[in-house]
């Protein structure tokens, strides 16, 4: 006899599955798109981009945390070679 | 063709709510500004509208947050691939000339000519020239 709680489960039930986390209720709630928005093609692109295209999306995010809008900065370190971008290994395409 | 209002603006919160959930959301009044600004300095030339879109934006830059870092680049190939093209430039010549336009120290046309060189066909190789301008 298995223990599962206060509910008591005999040898051949099996336990109940338990209540999502709070984490990965908010994962799985990804924002609704209305019916018509499902078919733009930008909002299609920016729901699955070309692997490609999101190489270095982890560096600028860091940039972005980085910098905000701090461009005098961000500039600076461009040009010194010390922007996230530049530890990529995909910032050269 | 530029994106539609509401699809520029569900792309965009879509985009980064998957990868930064906890992201304050945008100015949406600005970026929709951007997109008519956009629209104004491509003229409708669709040749010109991955730079147009791109500088539009970068002025605005504030108004995407943290995020604008990401969502350039983004916005400026997405506008290139909507026109047959690729944007031959990597992230890191986009982020200098990002920095630049939110200085102000490029204006629209020095973009346009910088992207102009950088579009190809998606259909041939790299290193081709980019389709003739009309006119």
């Amino acid at each position: 006899m298995l223990r599962s709680g206060n509910h008591v489960l005999t040898a051949d039930e099996d336990p109940p599955t338990p209540e999502p986390t709070s984490a990965i209720v908010q994962a799985g709630s990804a924002e609704k798109i209305p019916e018509h928005l499902q078919r733009d093609l930008f909002v299609r692109y920016m729901m699955d981009p070309p692997p490609e295209d999101v190489a270095n999306v982890d560096a600028l995010f860091e940039a972005g945390d980085r910098y905000g809008d701090d461009h005098e900065r961000a500039l600076a370190d461009l040009l010194a070679g010390r922007h996230p971008l530049q530890r990529s290994p995909f910032a050269a395409g | 063709m530029l994106p539609q209002v509401d699809g520029f603006l569900a792309g965009i919160r879509l985009f980064v709510r998957r990868r930064r959930p906890h992201a304050p959301s945008f100015d949406e009044v600005t970026l929709v500004a951007a997109l008519e600004h956009a629209e104004q300095l491509a003229a409708g030339e669709e040749l010109d509208e991955p730079a147009a879109l791109f500088f539009a934006c970068a002025l605005r830059s504030r108004a995407f947050g943290a995020a604008s870092h990401a969502l350039l680049p983004l916005l400026a190939r997405n506008q290139a691939q909507s026109a047959g093209l690729r944007l031959d430039l990597a992230d890191v010549e986009l982020a200098i000339l990002h920095a630049r336009i939110a200085l102000g120290a490029i204006r629209f046309e020095e973009l346009r000519d910088a992207f102009s060189v950088a579009l190809r066909p998606t259909t041939q190789g790299s290193g081709r020239p980019p389709p003739r301008r009309p006119g």
